[in-house]
Parts: structure tokens; C-alpha cells; sequence
């Protein structure tokens, strides 16, 4: 990069007229002006270099009748039937539509007890998963501001413990009314 | 209710307002009245839609703090833009010249003067192509000025060479000053597949050009006639573009213009008052009121209108032209004396044949006719302009929008400001507007172009063509 | 609605077994499940027997919808025995539906809103961006996915950490960015290439806020164009002719010119009659021959300034020859539709074609050009 000579030295208040040209303030210029106006002008960066992908366009009713699905069920009614296994060797069908567990393997500490059954790899994985699934959704809203990494840590917990209450959900940690009020489907 | 803006008066009794966003627009003078005494709610409808579309009238709270957010904004657009640092770089290879003009605008040297006192040093050159890499960015303007330019073409082709090597060779683009007395084959054949288009100067028929354009021995015009022809014949017709310097023989005759660029084919004029700068304004041989030059123009517009509507071919005039972008296209601000902060060094750096930098034209005829200061902003090897306090004074000040006089006028949006001109003129760079040529001048052009386009329709139309070419 | 180019909605019956919501497609069984969505195998008519055995994933056969994706794409299911493919790695272009709710009532809308709480859109859209992780430019709209505030940020922070490189279209009123803090919160967080598309209707607060429904939305909008743009968020402006706002078009486009920083095109474009608009339409649409002029003036006023200006949804033979070279095909898979009459057409390849949702009292015929 080639050095450039910067106005700034000239115009007081005028910020970078460099290379890399950003935001410029009109304070000096305000002063030095009469008109109230100008006292809170702000100034585009010069090269805002932008992509020329804009040149199609697209319309609102892309999706027209993307959210029929929901129109009278009243929720994610298939969610009811999460496909995450309550044993290792169980699992639900292909349909999604038998499984009936109840368990909550979410619900868990973290780190087993070496006294458990050692879970499976598709388990660790969809645990993982569906951790950070509702890590990203706390996040989105706001309850959650650590790293999106599958860890139910303390952070997670308490985040979970927030949207519980502000959205009136019984406690407790992942289930199905969590799911379904974050829009997260079970792995 | 109202939003701030500015009114200067036009003829028959309509007034040009303007605002600070640019936005313009020509109104009866009942109508200011109207709305001076009695507020917006009492003017037509439409009158008012087309004012509020403008951002003159606002309609609402909430609407007026839109509005004056936009024009906010759409001020610094425009300080934005003309902040921009894209100068054209000026070369000036030897102040020699082979003319002896009347008027000569630059201050010249005799050309069998010492060619160590008034020539670039060629091994200066590479220094000087580093510092327009170090400043410029592609795409380079360079413009070779003189003195006489093709007195040294040697020197011409190396700085073009040096461009070429440290610039990459389709980032630059070279325009050569020059009378083009001196032009021959060897020239042509050289620019021929170069990036090099010639500026010369034509200030009317043979008879008023010669009278300015003196060449000791020769016919300067039909010098400058061959090397027109020459050039379009050889290089193509967008090759060479011709400026007209409007001196007191050539006012009572706009015709000769038209003939001229006629018999030159050329369908382009540029005309400019006689310069108050550097030894032309020290011969006095120029002096004229604007009222005369005014007279001229309007003249020069209604020929233009007529040879266009007796079927001739659309000849366009470069100031005119400007004056009117800088109205009707938002963005326009290609000239660096309708800018503000003014073009000065923001659009020019001038490299003279000693090895000085100066930030416009202007300011190296000034350090000329004024030895005792300092107008440079250092050298070819030490570009320095925040050592000299002159250049502090004149950035700082160029801003017309804070200028006494051109604070509440309403060209003030599309004017600029000229700080040499104040300097050479009163000493100082704002200077009194009322008593400055740059004032009276850009003022009235645009008064007069505003006017006639309102006003007339065949002008209108003529002066869309300019825009729109 | 005529067929478009590219269905994009496939009746599988045995779908309504399949929970709603948002999957990512396999054509082969994955050998790592998708963190993001779930897996749901689609099967066809070559598909080995073998990979349909696919333990605890989703299977569905249909043959159609199997030679319509692609690995990787996103489906959403419906519960009622379709699927819709809303990321497709064949499209031109993929839209994600962020929310229904809406400042604006817009008369032409074509997503008319809804007001309840649909917050868990925003996360599936996430999602779904960031498992089908393209590397094109992804549309989210509408709604209005301002109304998000501060959830639309971090959903901004996540798409682009967890998706760097799929760049988003945003479709937004910018009311939202009359809060410049806001503004510059959004401008903040633009890593990958993100534009907004905005509309404004006129220059006149009055013709805009009947055309949108809403008093006071021109003053927002235009503080808001003023504070994105100044932020430095690109900005796509969007203008679309109609009945009311005829004398706005120049007045509007100077405006843009002179105070608007950020606008990286301005697309003007034709009304489409769908959702309010048809309703509408009388009231509405407007023959563009009627404002060819304004038209030609836009161009030429958006070109001095060089900024990209683009004339969409118009066939060629409803506009003067002069504005041909401004004319663009849409993106979107859904219009570009022709009718039988312009099999012949020598202009086809380059024209925009009618809305595949033109029809009857809304369809307007192609002309002979001279």
C-alpha cells in the first residue's frame, strides 16, 4: 500500500481524506458555520465498495405460501414426536411419527456420571446439535451471549433459565415447549 | 411550513431559489410573497406539491425533520464529493514558448532563453512520475503545460515513457497545451498509439487570432488550422479540442466562432473571459465589463441556436455546459472552479519546470507576477503543503457556503470559489464578492443560463443537447 | 398461477408424516448428520434400495422432487403432504420468510402481513441459511425483519459467522433506520456482502405513506435512507410505478441523487399483480407507456450521476426502444413467464417477460414493436 497524503492536516475536522476513507465529521465546519442545521451532519464514507450481485431482484411473494404449514395447526404439532432416540438402540421411525419418548437426556449435567451408559456417537452428535440449535435461538433473542458450542454450561442454563420465565414456560431445561417457542427442531 | 433556502431574481419578475441540497427551482414573485407573508397554506396546490418535492415546504413535524435531514445529507454530498482528492497533474516541461501573445496567460520565456533556466531537468522526470504515483490514483490525468510544450517534445516523450513504465500503460491519459505551431509528422506518428489528446487555443477568425496569438514570422492560425486538421485527419476528430479566450476584438463578432470552428470542424467551443491572472491581466489589453461579455455570449447562444435550426450541426459550448451540470446533474463537479472547497490543490497538482509544486494553474502565474512570497507547496522531491501556511489559509477558506455574499445566494449551491483569483485581486483569499471577478462571472452565467432555459424553448433544448451529449 | 420456470412445490403424500418445518434434502444418506437442520432422504426411482434404509432418518420417496435438488438443499414441509424447496442450489435466487408482521400496509403488497408473534421464523431462517451454507446471495424478507430490532442484529452476527460466505439481500421499508443507532448497529455487523433493498414511492410524504398505508412512513423511510446510507450500508432502492405516484418518479429519483449516500442500483419495477394488488389493481396499475417519458428521464438522470439503474418486470414491447438496454430479466425463478404469442419473438431471450401470476383482468398483452 502506497502512503497517501492526508487533507486532514488542512481541514480540521474533516477525519482521513486517506486511502482508507472513512467517516467524516462536519464539526469544525459546523462551528465555523451559522446554521444550526449543520451541527449534526454526518458524512458517508467516500468508497463504500459494495458487490454488484444487487443487479437482479426479488420480490416479497418469492415465497408466497411459505408459512401455510402453520395456518391451523397452532404449533409445530409433528415436533411433538421428537426423533432423538431415548435409548441408543431405539430409534424413531422414518416417519418421525411413533416414537413416543419422554426422556430428556438434555436434562442431564453435562458431563455424565461414569456410571452411565456410554453414549453413542450419533448421540454425543445430535446432543451437540440440538445444544447448539438452542444456543443459537437464545442467542437470536437474546438470552444468550457466549459461543454457539454445544456445551450446556452454566451460561447456557441460566440463558434458558431467562426465556423460561420471560415466555411463562414451566422450569426446566431443553424440552418440546422450549423448542417450540425458539422454532428449534430436535435432532 | 418552510424549509431554508435562498432566491436570486431572474427577468420578468420569476425568482431562482435554491436550497442546500441542490435542489432548485424558478417561481413567480407573488408566490415568495405569498408564502413570505402569509404562510404555505395559502399558495396552490400544485405550486406547493412541486416546492415540497424540492424540500422547500415541509408539511408536517415529522415531515420537516425528514426534510431537513435530506437537505442536511444532501450538503454533505455535495462537501463530500468536492473533497475528494483527484487531482490532474499538471507538467510544465519549459516556460519557453515560440509565441509572443498579447495576453499571454502563464508568463513566458523568450524561446532562445537559457534552456537551464526555464526546461525541466530530464532526470528529474522519474522523480516527478513517483510523486503523481504517490498522490494519484488510476485512472492519471496528466497535462503537459508550457510555456510551449513541443519545444521540448523530447521532454514530452519522456514523461510520457516514465508514465507508462510507473503508471501501467492504460491507466493514464495525457493531454498536451499547445498552440501546435510546432506539431509535425514525427509528433503525429508518435501519439498515434498513444493515449495523448491536444488542447490548443483558438480565439476566433484569422484576423482576431492573429492579433492575440502572435507567431514572430508565421500565421498562427494557419498553423493552429493545419494541426487541427492534422490531427483529426491522422489521429481522429476527439483527438484535439480548442479553447477560445474572448478578447475585446472578438465581442462584437461572435459569428467569427462560428465560422471558425466551421472551417476547423470543430463542434465543441469553450469560451472563457480574458483571465485577470499573471501578465494578462498587466498588459490590460483584455479589459472589458461582463456586462459586454454577457452581451456576447447571449449573442454567441443565439447563433448556435440558429446555425442548429438552419439544419448546421449542434455546436456545444463547454462553460455554458458546466454551469449548467453543476445545476441539473446532482454529482456534477467535474470542474475545479465550480467546486467547494475549491479545486485548488483538491484537483490540481502543478509540477513546474523548476521543480516546484503548486496546487493550481493560477497559483504559479501568481508566484510569477509575485516573487516576494511563497505560493508553492514545495518541490518534486519534498511535496510538503502543510509547511507552507498559505496553503492552511487557502483550503480553509474556500468554502463558499461560510463566504460573506455568497453565504445567501442562491447559486451559491453549484458555484465555487476561486482563492488565487482572490489573492491576485484583492490580496486575499475570500475577498470582497462584490468587487470580484469570479463573482460577477460564474454569477452571471448561471443567472443568464437559468433564465434563458426557462425562458426559451429552442435555448432549452440546445442546452439539453450539451447535458445530454 | 401459471407454472414458473422452476417448481419449487412437490406433493408428496407420504410428507404429511414427516414433522413441519425446516430440512435440510439428502439425496445420499450423509455420513455426519447437519448440526443445523434435520436430515430428511429424499429417494427416487434409481435410488439403490440399500440407502433408503436409513435407521432413525426422515425418507420420502418422489421421484419428481429427487431430480429437482440438489444435495444440501433446504425443504420445508408443510405437514400436509408438500414440500417446498426454499434454498435450492439451482435457483437463481432463494428468499427466506424472516416474519409476517409489517409497519407498513402497503396497497400492492404481495406478502400482505400478519400480526401475531412469529419470532421462531427468524430462528429457522437462520438455520436453514446457514446449513444450506451457498455461497450466493440469499434474500430474506418479509414482514418487515427490522421489527426484529436488536434480535435482527444478532441474527445478522450468527448467519454471518456461521455462514461467511452467503451474502444477504435484505428486503426492509428502513423505517427502522429513522434510529440512527440502530442504522449504525446494522452497519456495524455488515461482514459478508449484505445489501438492503428499500422503497420509496415519492418525493411527496403524502403519496407515499396512501401508496404504504401508513402516516408517517415517508419521513421515517427517507431518515432512514439518510442513516443507512451514511452509515455506509449498501443500499438497493426500489421504486414501483403506479397510478399515484406518476409525477413522483423524477421528483423521487432527485431526491435519491442528491441526498441518499449508499445506493448501489436503483430498480424500478413493474407492479405485480399479486397479493393486495390484485385488489387493487384498477386503482394501481398504470400502462407504462404512460410514463415512458419519466422513465427516460430516470435513466438519463441515474446514468449522469453513474448509478446503476434497472428496469424490471417489463416486457420488452410495453417500453420505447430507447429504454431497452435498461430493461433486465428477474432473477426470480417465478416470473419471466411468456405467452403463446411470443413464441415467435426474435427479443425473447433478453425480455422480462410477464409475471407468471398475470392473468385475466390483470394480464396485459404483448405488443408488436416497431
Amino acid at each position: 500500500m502506497k502512503k497517501k497524503w492526508s487533507l486532514a492536516a488542512f481541514l480540521p475536522g474533516f477525519i482521513g481524506l486517506t486511502e482508507n476513507t472513512q467517516a467524516i465529521t462536519l464539526k469544525s465546519m459546523a462551528e465555523q458555520g451559522s446554521d444550526d442545521t449543520l451541527k449534526h451532519i454526518e458524512i458517508a464514507p467516500l468508497h463504500v465498495t459494495t458487490p454488484l450481485y444487487i443487479a437482479g431482484h426479488r420480490s416479497h411473494s418469492s415465497h408466497g405460501s411459505h408459512r401455510s404449514h402453520r395456518s391451523s395447526s397452532g404449533g409445530y404439532r409433528s415436533y411433538s414426536t421428537p426423533s432423538y432416540p431415548s435409548t441408543p438402540s431405539s430409534s424413531s421411525s422414518s416417519s418421525g411419527s411413533s416414537s413416543s419418548s419422554r426422556s430428556d437426556p438434555l436434562g442431564q449435567p453435562a458431563t455424565p456420571s461414569y456410571t452411565a451408559p456410554k453414549p453413542s456417537h450419533k448421540q454425543v452428535a445430535d446432543r451437540t446439535a440440538l445444544i447448539m440449535r438452542v444456543q443459537v435461538g437464545l442467542k437470536i433473542m437474546g438470552y444468550y451471549t457466549g459461543t454457539v458450542d454445544g456445551i450446556m454450561g452454566p451460561a447456557t442454563r441460566s440463558a434458558i433459565k431467562d426465556y423460561r420465565e420471560e415466555k411463562g414456560l414451566p422450569n426446566g431445561l431443553i424440552d418440546q415447549q422450549l423448542l417450540n417457542a425458539l422454532g428449534v427442531a430436535a435432532p | 411550513m418552510m424549509l431554508p433556502f435562498n432566491l436570486e431574481p431572474l427577468s420578468d419578475s420569476r425568482y431562482f431559489i435554491s436550497n442546500l441540497a441542490g435542489f432548485h427551482r424558478v417561481v413567480a414573485r407573488e408566490t415568495l410573497e405569498l408564502l413570505a407573508e402569509q404562510g404555505d397554506g395559502v399558495l396552490d396546490a400544485g405550486i406547493k406539491q412541486d416546492l415540497a418535492r424540492g424540500l422547500f415546504l415541509a408539511d408536517s413535524s415529522a415531515g420537516e425533520e425528514a426534510g431537513v435531514a435530506a437537505l442536511a445529507s444532501g450538503y454533505a454530498r455535495r462537501l463530500t464529493r468536492d473533497l475528494a482528492f483527484r487531482p490532474t497533474f499538471m507538467i510544465v516541461p519549459t516556460l519557453r514558448c515560440d509565441h509572443t501573445c498579447r495576453y499571454c496567460q502563464v508568463s513566458r520565456a523568450a524561446l532562445g532563453a537559457a534552456h537551464s533556466d526555464y526546461d525541466l531537468d530530464a532526470r528529474r522526470i522519474p522523480q516527478v512520475i513517483d510523486l503523481i504515483a504517490r498522490l494519484g490514483t488510476a485512472p492519471y490525468k496528466l497535462e503537459i503545460q508550457g510555456g510551449e510544450p513541443l519545444v521540448r517534445f523530447d521532454l514530452v516523450q519522456a514523461i510520457y515513457d516514465e508514465a507508462e513504465a510507473r503508471l501501467g500503460a492504460t491507466d493514464f491519459e495525457v493531454v498536451i497545451t499547445t498552440s501546435l505551431s510546432l506539431l509535425d509528422d514525427t509528433i503525429l506518428d508518435w501519439a498515434r498509439g498513444r493515449r495523448v489528446v491536444f488542447s490548443t487555443s483558438v480565439d476566433g477568425t484569422e484576423v482576431v487570432h492573429n492579433r492575440n496569438r502572435i507567431l514572430p514570422g508565421d500565421n498562427a492560425y494557419q498553423r493552429v488550422k493545419r494541426g487541427i486538421r492534422a490531427i483529426q485527419r491522422q489521429l481522429g476528430p476527439d483527438r484535439v479540442a480548442a479553447v477560445t479566450t474572448v478578447t475585446k476584438d472578438l465581442l462584437a463578432h461572435p459569428e467569427a466562432l462560428i465560422e471558425a470552428s466551421q472551417e476547423l470542424g470543430l463542434t465543441e467551443l469553450f469560451v472563457r473571459p480574458v483571465s485577470p491572472y499573471g501578465f494578462a491581466q498587466k498588459s490590460g489589453t483584455g479589459t472589458y465589463s461582463f456586462d459586454d461579455y454577457m452581451a456576447f455570449y447571449d449573442r454567441l447562444l443565439s447563433l448556435i441556436i440558429a446555425h442548429e435550426a438552419a439544419g448546421g450541426q449542434l455546436l456545444s459550448e463547454y462553460s455554458g455546459k458546466i454551469h449548467l451540470q453543476r445545476v441539473f446533474q446532482p454529482d456534477f463537479n467535474g470542474y475545479a472552479d465550480l467546486k467547494s472547497p475549491s479545486g485548488f490543490l483538491l484537483d490540481c497538482v502543478l509540477i513546474n519546470y523548476d521543480g516546484k509544486v503548486f496546487g493550481s494553474d493560477e497559483a504559479r502565474m501568481l508566484q510569477r507576477v509575485n516573487p516576494e512570497l511563497d505560493l508553492s507547496c514545495g518541490t518534486v522531491d519534498h511535496f510538503d503543503p502543510a509547511a507552507n501556511p498559505v496553503y492552511h489559509k487557502i483550503l480553509k477558506e474556500s468554502l463558499n457556503a461560510v463566504h460573506p455574499g455568497c453565504e445567501q445566494c442562491a447559486y451559491q449551491p453549484f458555484c465555487g470559489t476561486d482563492p488565487c483569483q482572490g489573492i491576485s485581486e484583492q490580496g486575499e483569499p475570500v475577498g470582497d464578492k462584490s468587487r470580484s471577478a469570479f463573482c460577477q462571472y460564474h454569477k452571471r452565467m448561471f443567472s443568464y443560463l437559468i433564465d434563458r432555459y426557462y425562458r426559451d424553448p429552442e435555448a432549452r433544448s440546445v442546452m439539453e443537447s450539451w447535458c445530454h451529449a | 398461477m401459471r407454472e414458473a420456470i422452476r417448481q419449487d412445490v412437490f406433493a408428496v403424500p407420504e410428507a404429511n408424516l414427516v414433522p413441519a418445518g425446516c430440512w435440510v434434502l439428502r439425496k445420499t444418506l450423509p455420513t455426519t448428520p447437519d448440526t443445523w437442520l434435520n436430515t430428511l432422504l429424499v429417494t427416487g426411482n434409481g435410488t439403490d434400495a440399500s440407502s433408503s434404509n436409513a435407521g432413525d432418518i426422515c425418507t420420502i420417496h418422489s421421484p419428481e422432487l429427487f431430480d429437482s435438488i440438489e444435495d444440501g438443499d433446504v425443504g420445508l414441509v408443510n405437514g400436509r403432504g408438500s414440500v417446498r424447496v426454499i434454498l435450492s442450489r439451482r435457483a437463481n435466487h432463494n428468499t427466506v420468510l424472516v416474519t409476517e408482521r409489517c409497519d407498513n400496509r402497503c396497497l400492492f403488497c404481495s406478502q400482505p402481513p400478519k400480526d401475531r408473534n412469529d419470532d421462531e421464523l427468524l430462528m429457522q431462517a437462520a438455520a436453514a441459511i446457514i446449513s444450506f451454507a451457498g455461497n450466493d446471495v440469499i434474500g430474506v424478507s418479509g414482514g418487515e425483519p427490522l421489527l426484529y430490532g436488536d434480535a435482527f442484529l444478532r441474527f445478522l452476527e450468527i448467519v454471518q459467522t456461521h455462514a461467511p460466505e452467503t451474502g444477504l439481500h435484505v428486503l426492509s421499508n428502513g423505517r427502522a433506520f429513522a434510529d440512527r443507532y440502530f442504522a449504525r448497529a446494522v452497519a456495524e455487523r455488515l461482514e459478508s456482502p449484505v445489501v438492503f433493498g428499500i422503497p420509496l414511492y415519492a418525493a411527496l410524504a403524502e403519496v407515499h405513506d396512501t401508496l404504504v398505508g401508513a402516516a408517517g412512513a415517508h419521513a421515517d423511510t427517507v431518515r432512514g435512507l439518510i442513516n443507512a446510507g451514511n452509515a455506509g450500508i449498501p443500499i438497493e432502492l426500489r421504486i414501483i410505478p403506479t397510478q399515484k405516484n406518476l409525477q413522483e418518479l423524477v421528483p423521487l429519483l432527485e431526491l435519491a441523487l442528491r441526498c441518499f449516500s449508499g445506493l448501489q442500483q436503483v430498480s424500478v419495477m413493474n407492479l405485480e399483480p399479486t397479493g393486495w394488488a390484485r385488489a387493487n389493481w384498477g386503482q394501481l396499475y398504470c400502462d407504462p407507456s404512460l410514463y415512458a417519458d419519466q422513465l427516460t428521464s430516470m435513466v438519463r438522470q441515474a446514468e449522469a450521476a453513474g448509478l446503476p439503474i434497472a428496469l424490471f418486470n417489463y416486457p420488452l414491447c410495453h417500453l420505447p426502444d430507447t429504454l431497452h438496454p435498461w430493461a433486465v430479466q428477474s432473477i426470480s425463478d417465478w416470473k419471466n413467464y411468456y405467452p403463446d404469442t411470443c413464441s415467435g419473438c426474435t427479443m425473447r431471450p433478453e425480455c422480462g417477460g410477464f409475471f407468471s401470476s398475470s392473468q385475466g383482468q390483470f394480464h396485459q398483452s404483448p405488443r408488436i414493436i416497431s
